[in-house]
C-alpha cells in the first residue's frame, strides 16, 4: 500500500472500487424504489451545514469556520430534514413523507477504527401523532432490511414514555433516574446493578429489563405501573403490534420495553434492528415529537435511518462481484467515425459495449476481447 | 457449529476465568491457555473459546467476532469499545493509579503536603493513554502522556516521565521501583460483556449463560491491598 507522497487516505474514510460501488449503488437504488412505492420522497441536503442545525449532537462534529460562523458536517440527517420542513413546509397540511440516502461524518477518535464517513438511506414521516404512523414506519423499515437481502434480522421496539415511566415510578428522585436511565442507555447493568442495589431496587429493575419478547410482555408492563402515560404508550405499541402482526411481520419484531437510544430527541416508539453476524444495529429509529420546535415549529414526527456500509456489510457474499457486469460487445474497426456510430446503436438497445481504442486488425481485436471476456466482437470494415 | 462465541483475557485473568467458566457449568475441561491454541471449541456444547490479548477482548466483542467477553475494566476504559457490559465477574481485582517516585513525592510534602497539581504540565508515563488523559483533564491538568507498551515503572527512573499511571494489584511492583501511589484513577475488576447484536439476538441463550456466571461470581480471591502508600 502506497502510503507515501499524496496518497495517504484520512482514517475512518474509503474508497469504494468498481464491484463495491456497484452493490452500493444497486442498494441505493432497491431503496430509493422502495421509499417511493411507499409515496415518499427524496430530499437532498447540503454536507455541511450550521452547526446551530445540530446543536442537539453536540459531540463528535467536523467542525469548520466558515467566514466567522461555525460549521458543521452533518452527523446524521433527521436534523437536516426537520431544517427543510421547518423552512419550506410551515403550513403543509396532512402528512409529509421524505426519504434522504447520503453521508454523514463523525469526528471518532482516529484510533477507533470506526468509519467517519458513513451512508444513510432513511425516511422522516411528520406531522402525524398516532400509532398509524409508527407503525408504517416500522413495517417499511422491515421491508427496506428485507429488500436489501438481509433476511436474518430482528427489530427491537420499545416505547421511550413507558420505559421512562417506569423508571420514575421506580425512583423519582430526579438524579437517581438519570443515573437509571444512563445505565440503561448504554446497556452498562454492571453500573445499573450498583444503583439498584444502593436504593433497594434491584428486583424491580430485574423485571424491568426483563420486559422483552412477543405481546405477552405488554400486560406485564401495564401491572407495574399507573401513570397514564405508561398505558397510553402501551396502548400504541398494541396497536402497532397487532397491525405488524396482520401483516404477517412480527416474526421480524420483538418488544423491549428497556431500549433507550442514544438521542435525548426521542419521545415515544423507539426501534433498533439487529442482524446476526454483524455486531452493530443496523438500523435506528423512532418518534421525536419535540424535536421540530427546536426550528419553531410544532409538528410530530417519526423516522428511521439504515447504515448503507452495515447493510451491505450484512448481504455480503449474497451478491458475488458479479454486479459489475463487464461489456458485452467489442465493437472495432479501422474508423473511427463507423465504429463510434456502431456503439451508440448498440448502446440504445440497452448493451454495455467498449469501443476498441487500440487494435487496429480483427485477429488483435479478438484477442483483446477473449483476454478481457467480452463474448462478443463487432468488426466495422 | 458453535452457538456461542466467548473471548478470554490471557495472562492474569485466565486462571480465574477457567475456574469460574467450570463453576458455572460452562465446558472447561482442556481450556488452560498453553499459547498455542487459541481457538477452542466444545462442539457438544455449542460453545467456543477464543484466547485474545486482554486489551483485544473488548475489539473482539465489538465487531462480532465474539457474542461474549471477560476483560479487566481497565481493559474496557482504555478500549472505549461499544459493548455492553453485562457482569462484575469480582475477580481480578487491581487499582490504577498515578504514582511518583519517592524522592518527588518527599520533596513536594510527602504525607502532609503533597498535592497532584504539583504536576500540572509534567509527563506521565502509561499503557493507558485515553483514562489518563481524561483523568487529568477532569482535574483540570494538564499532562504530556508518553505511551508505553510495558514495564512502565523504569520511565521516572531514567527520566522519560515524572510520573506513571499503571496498574496496582499488590504494590509490590511499586515498592520494588520505589515509586508512591498519589492518587486512584479507577479500581478495576473481571467484567463480562456482550456484542450489541448478540445480546438481542441470541437473548435467551446469553441469558442463561449470563445467569449462571453471576450465580458463581461470589467474589473469589478479590485481593484488597492497600495502596502501599500516599493519599486517595
Amino acid at each position: 500500500m502506497n502510503q507515501e507522497g499524496c496518497c495517504r487516505l484520512l482514517p475512518g474514510m474509503r474508497d469504494y472500487l468498481p464491484g463495491e460501488a456497484a452493490q452500493r449503488r444497486r442498494l441505493c437504488q432497491i431503496l430509493a424504489d422502495l421509499f417511493r412505492r411507499w409515496a415518499y420522497n427524496e430530499v437532498i441536503t447540503p454536507s455541511l451545514e450550521l452547526s446551530e442545525v445540530f446543536a442537539e449532537e453536540g459531540r463528535r462534529l467536523f467542525q469548520l469556520i466558515d467566514q466567522g460562523e461555525l460549521v458543521v458536517l452533518r452527523p446524521e440527517m433527521t436534523a437536516a430534514v426537520a431544517r427543510v420542513v421547518a423552512t419550506y413546509y410551515r403550513d403543509a397540511a396532512g402528512p409529509l413523507r421524505f426519504f434522504y440516502i447520503g453521508n454523514v461524518f463523525r469526528q471518532e477518535p482516529a484510533q477507533a477504527g470506526r468509519l467517519r464517513e458513513f451512508g444513510q438511506a432513511g425516511v422522516e414521516l411528520l406531522g402525524v401523532r398516532n400509532s398509524w404512523a409508527d407503525a408504517e414506519v416500522i413495517a417499511l423499515a422491515i421491508e427496506a432490511v428485507r429488500e436489501a437481502g438481509v433476511q436474518d434480522f430482528r427489530i427491537g421496539m420499545g416505547q421511550v414514555q413507558v420505559t421512562l415511566g417506569l423508571l420514575h415510578e421506580l425512583e423519582p428522585d430526579p438524579e437517581v433516574e438519570e443515573a437509571l436511565k444512563q445505565a440503561l442507555v448504554a446497556r452498562d447493568y454492571v453500573a445499573l446493578e450498583e444503583v439498584a442495589a444502593r436504593y433497594g431496587l434491584a428486583r424491580e429493575l430485574e423485571t424491568l429489563v426483563g420486559l422483552r419478547g412477543g405481546k405477552e410482555v405488554l400486560p406485564r408492563a401495564a401491572a407495574l405501573s399507573s401513570l397514564p402515560e405508561v398505558a397510553l404508550g402501551l396502548q400504541g405499541l398494541s396497536e402497532v403490534w397487532e397491525a405488524l402482526e396482520a401483516a404477517g411481520l412480527t416474526d421480524y419484531l420483538f418488544l423491549d420495553l428497556s431500549l433507550l437510544r442514544d438521542f435525548n430527541y426521542y419521545t415515544g416508539i423507539v426501534f433498533e434492528g439487529y442482524v446476526a453476524g454483524l455486531g452493530f444495529p443496523i438500523c435506528g429509529g423512532g418518534r421525536y415529537d419535540q424535536l421540530l420546535r427546536r426550528y419553531g415549529l410544532d409538528l410530530p414526527a417519526t423516522g428511521f435511518a439504515l447504515g448503507l456500509e452495515r447493510l451491505l456489510a450484512a448481504t455480503e457474499g449474497q451478491n458475488p462481484g458479479g454486479s459489475t457486469a463487464g461489456p458485452s460487445v467489442l465493437v472495432a474497426g479501422r474508423r473511427l467515425d463507423l465504429v463510434l456510430s456502431r456503439a451508440q446503436e448498440l448502446r440504445r438497445e440497452g448493451q454495455v459495449v467498449e469501443m476498441d481504442l487500440e487494435h487496429h486488425s480483427r485477429a488483435d481485436a479478438k484477442a483483446y476481447a477473449a483476454a478481457k471476456g467480452i463474448p462478443v466482437v463487432e468488426w466495422m470494415d | 457449529m458453535a452457538l456461542l462465541t466467548i473471548a478470554l483475557s490471557k495472562g492474569k485473568l485466565a486462571a480465574a476465568t477457567i475456574r469460574l467458566l467450570a463453576q458455572a457449568g460452562l465446558p472447561a475441561e482442556g481450556l488452560e491457555e498453553d499459547g498455542r491454541r487459541l481457538l477452542i471449541s466444545y462442539d457438544g456444547q455449542g460453545i467456543r473459546y477464543l484466547w485474545c490479548r486482554p486489551t483485544d477482548v473488548p475489539t473482539y466483542v465489538e465487531y462480532g467476532a465474539a457474542d461474549l467477553g471477560v476483560a479487566g475494566k481497565d481493559s474496557l476504559l482504555e478500549a472505549g469499545a461499544e459493548v455492553f457490559e453485562l457482569a462484575d465477574l469480582r475477580f481480578g481485582f487491581c487499582r490504577l493509579v498515578v504514582a511518583v517516585p519517592r524522592q518527588t513525592w518527599r520533596e513536594m510534602g510527602g504525607e502532609k503536603g503533597f498535592d497532584l497539581r504539583n504536576l500540572h504540565g509534567r509527563r506521565v508515563a502509561t499503557k493507558f493513554p485515553r483514562v489518563t488523559e481524561g483523568y487529568f483533564r477532569s482535574l483540570g491538568l494538564q499532562v504530556e502522556i508518553v505511551r508505553l507498551h510495558g514495564n512502565i515503572e523504569l520511565a521516572p527512573q531514567v527520566g522519560l516521565a515524572e510520573m506513571i499511571v499503571d496498574l496496582v494489584s499488590t504494590g509490590q511492583t511499586l515498592a520494588a521501583n520505589d515509586l508512591v501511589a498519589v492518587a486512584e484513577v479507577a479500581t478495576s475488576t473481571a467484567r463480562l460483556i456482550a456484542n450489541r447484536a448478540s445480546f438481542h439476538l441470541k437473548h435467551q441463550l446469553l441469558h442463561r449463560v449470563v445467569a449462571s456466571l453471576k450465580e458463581n461470581a461470589r467474589g473469589e480471591n478479590v485481593e484488597d491491598a492497600p495502596l502501599d502508600n500516599g493519599s486517595r
